[in-house]
């Protein structure tokens, strides 16, 4: 049993990351246009805590579905969902700053959010502790409207 | 198979706009029901899927003769979002008329370029 967003088959794509371990993560607002901008604000409440990369991100994931034909095998033909960033600006953070605010801006050609079934757009502000193995993130989804 | 010549008054809308069609039967046939179909199309290499359709419904149903011809409206959705391209996909309107007949359906599709609010 799985809670949250409705399942449009991207069920496969994982996420290996776990929850952020001496840091926060807000944002002043979850829905904004193209051209507009949000404030992030990172709180780091143990910085010992944060050993790996220290960094803010603004991220555009583009998700699309392809049809697999397996013509050499037995495997079932099948549809598999793919997803790669179509956006990406980190920012560094300094892990001795018990407060930072930072001012992200969309750009007005941007993409914009959409999800769908065949092909989805989806925005993200991410701070994380970028380790070797997991990293140790928090992530606000956000909407962005044309 | 049914021949149709499809046009629009406007080929550009805003959300909310209400686009008007004419269509003009070049080969005849007989249909079991004649639409137009508004679709935002999510394209990949392998999909052309539309969550968000907005259709006329029937408008006629019966023999279809060259020369006839028939107009209809459709609204374009008020929270309507405008074309996009990504690496590896596009998002973007299409207005399908399609013949419901016998064996395959007859189509004819044109673009519609939606802006940005």
């Amino acid at each position: 049993m799985t809670t949250g967003p409705p399942d449009f088959g991207f069920a496969p794509v994982a996420n290996q990351f776990r929850g952020a371990e001496g840091f926060s993560l807000v944002l002043d607002r979850y829905e904004l246009r193209r051209g507009e901008s949000l404030v992030a604000t990172v709180l780091v409440t143990d910085p010992s805590a944060i050993t790996g990369t220290f960094e803010l991100g603004l991220v555009c994931t583009e998700r699309w579905a392809d049809y697999h034909h397996h013509a050499r095998s037995d495997m079932p033909d099948h549809r598999q969902t793919y997803e790669e960033p179509i956006y990406q600006w980190w920012l560094p953070l300094d892990r001795n700053q018990p407060r930072t605010d930072l001012t992200l801006p969309v750009v007005p050609e941007a993409p914009f959010s959409h999800v769908g079934t065949a092909l989805s757009f989806l925005w993200t502000v991410t701070a994380r502790d970028r380790r070797s193995g997991f990293d140790k993130l928090e992530r606000h989804d956000l909407t962005v409207l044309p | 198979m049914a021949v149709f010549d499809l046009r629009l008054r406007a080929y550009q809308a805003k959300p909310g706009d209400t686009l008007y069609g004419w269509v003009g039967i070049v080969q005849g046939g007989k249909t079991r029901g004649l639409e137009a179909e508004l679709r935002y199309v999510e394209e990949t290499r392998s999909y052309d899927e539309a969550n968000t359709i907005v259709s006329t419904g029937p408008f006629y149903v019966g023999p279809l003769n060259p020369g006839q011809a028939f107009e209809f409206t459709l609204q374009v959705p008020g929270d309507a979002k405008p074309a996009q391209n990504g690496n590896h996909g596009r998002l973007y309107w299409q207005l399908d008329l399609k013949s419901d007949e016998p064996g395959f359906d007859s189509h004819a599709r044109v673009g519609v370029e939606v802006l940005a609010p």
